[in-house]
């Protein structure tokens, strides 16, 4: 569960200077961290899509307009960072499959393991729904999606893990769009 | 749904070690950016760490093409040689493209400017070296780069080009790059102008790209 962020401390940071700021980092950081880490399933680079984020919220918490939307603005920052340092590993290094399945192996997180084996897309929204607890709106509103994608690539995501975890008797409905599971 | 997996997975989070907040380079990174809306990140400085520029003044002036030459040496330095300071010499700091535009209009072969570098790649200064070369300094994008971000980029014209094996020549002026890396540097022509890149960050797939994006664009 996420850390909550007080509202005083955001409104702070959005009016306030330089130590306001780095106050609420400090706040936000593990949670940033913590969400990279678990999207992009290694160290170094969810430490660099987090500090990226940081680095935005630094530059722009002052053009926040609402302060309860704080959390769902932050996270899309740290996804939208960690997209796009996945995006470019795997333009530029080679087997990412081989060498998260090798690192895996010896992490102590079995659902990092299961979590290995979804596609990036997939991946982002398990981690926003069970390990945020971010509703369907809020992640929809985090990845800019529609509420129905979210759904949709939830249910799939679960019968994706469902063979991997295999101690939960949920019952899922086969969905009609089957043809675009592979797509995911 | 599946407690059991919810439960794993906020077990999976609360594991997640969380490493020291880096706050000196996110400062870094928000101070040394441009505005908010250009969202690009500038970086500077740093520039030691990859390469060392030095002005050393030797003792005559020997032939060069176009008031300049450029070395290679084996080691992987590049070596840059002109006969000259004043109204060769120009650099252009975060320069705009009418600036790189103007100075490759100051040279005496038909420039083909970088093209296919990775996204989010801002040029961070360029220098006339004479009208036979000039060369780009970019900001290569990403966190994961840290402090080796810099990419030297020389745009020559072939005659001013030494063979690999020539020594550079005795110049008033010389600058050496690449020997605290000592990476090496790829050189190759397209048109009538060869470019020689330093290595650094960047990665094979990437100087390919590049390289192909530069050539496609001389055809």
């Amino acid at each position: 569960m996420a850390t909550p962020v007080p509202t005083e401390l955001v409104d702070a940071a959005r009016t306030g200077g330089r130590d306001e700021i780095e106050l609420l980092l400090r706040t936000v950081w593990p949670d940033a961290y913590r969400l990279a880490r678990a999207v992009l399933g290694e160290d170094q680079p969810a430490e660099d899509a987090a500090q990226e984020a940081c680095i935005v919220l630094y530059r722009t918490i002052a053009s926040l307009r609402s302060v309860a939307a704080f959390r769902t603005w932050f996270y899309r920052i740290v996804v939208r960072e960690a997209a796009q340092i996945k995006r470019r590993r795997s333009r530029t290094e080679p087997a990412p499959e081989a060498r998260s399945r090798a690192a895996d192996q010896t992490a102590p997180i079995d659902v990092g393991r299961a979590l290995s084996g979804l596609s990036h897309k997939l991946r982002e929204v398990v981690v926003l729904r069970y390990f945020e607890d971010l509703s369907s709106p809020e992640i929809a509103s985090v990845l800019g999606v529609p509420e129905g994608t979210v759904r949709f690539r939830l249910m799939i995501a679960r019968q994706r893990l469902r063979p991997l975890l295999g101690d939960y008797n949920e019952r899922f409905t086969q969905s009609s769009g089957e043809a675009r599971i592979n797509a995911l | 749904m599946h407690s059991s997996f919810e439960l794993s997975c906020k077990n999976a989070r609360d594991a997640i070690a969380v490493p020291a907040i880096p706050l000196d380079a996110i400062r870094y990174g928000a101070h040394n950016s441009r505005n908010a809306s250009a969202g690009r990140r500038r970086r500077r400085v740093v520039a030691a760490a990859v390469a060392s520029l030095s002005l050393v003044a030797v003792a005559a002036a020997a032939e060069m093409f176009g008031h300049v030459q450029v070395s290679l040496n084996p080691s992987g330095e590049v070596h840059l040689s002109f006969d000259g300071v004043n109204g060769r010499l120009t650099q252009f700091r975060d320069p705009k493209g009418s600036d790189i535009q103007k100075a490759a209009r100051a040279m005496n072969f038909p420039v083909i400017l970088p093209k296919g570098l990775p996204a989010g790649t801002d040029a961070e200064a360029v220098t006339v070296l004479g009208p036979g070369a000039m060369q780009i300094v970019y900001n290569l994008p990403g966190a994961w780069r840290r402090s080796n971000h810099l990419l030297f980029v020389i745009l020559a014209n072939p005659k001013s080009v030494a063979p690999d094996d020539a020594t550079p020549p005795k110049s008033k002026f010389s600058m050496q790059f690449g020997q605290k890396t000592g990476l090496g540097a790829v050189r190759w022509i397209v048109g009538g102008e060869e470019v020689i890149v330093l290595k650094s960050t960047i990665t094979a797939a990437e100087l390919a790209h590049f390289k192909a994006v530069m050539t496609a664009r001389a055809h």
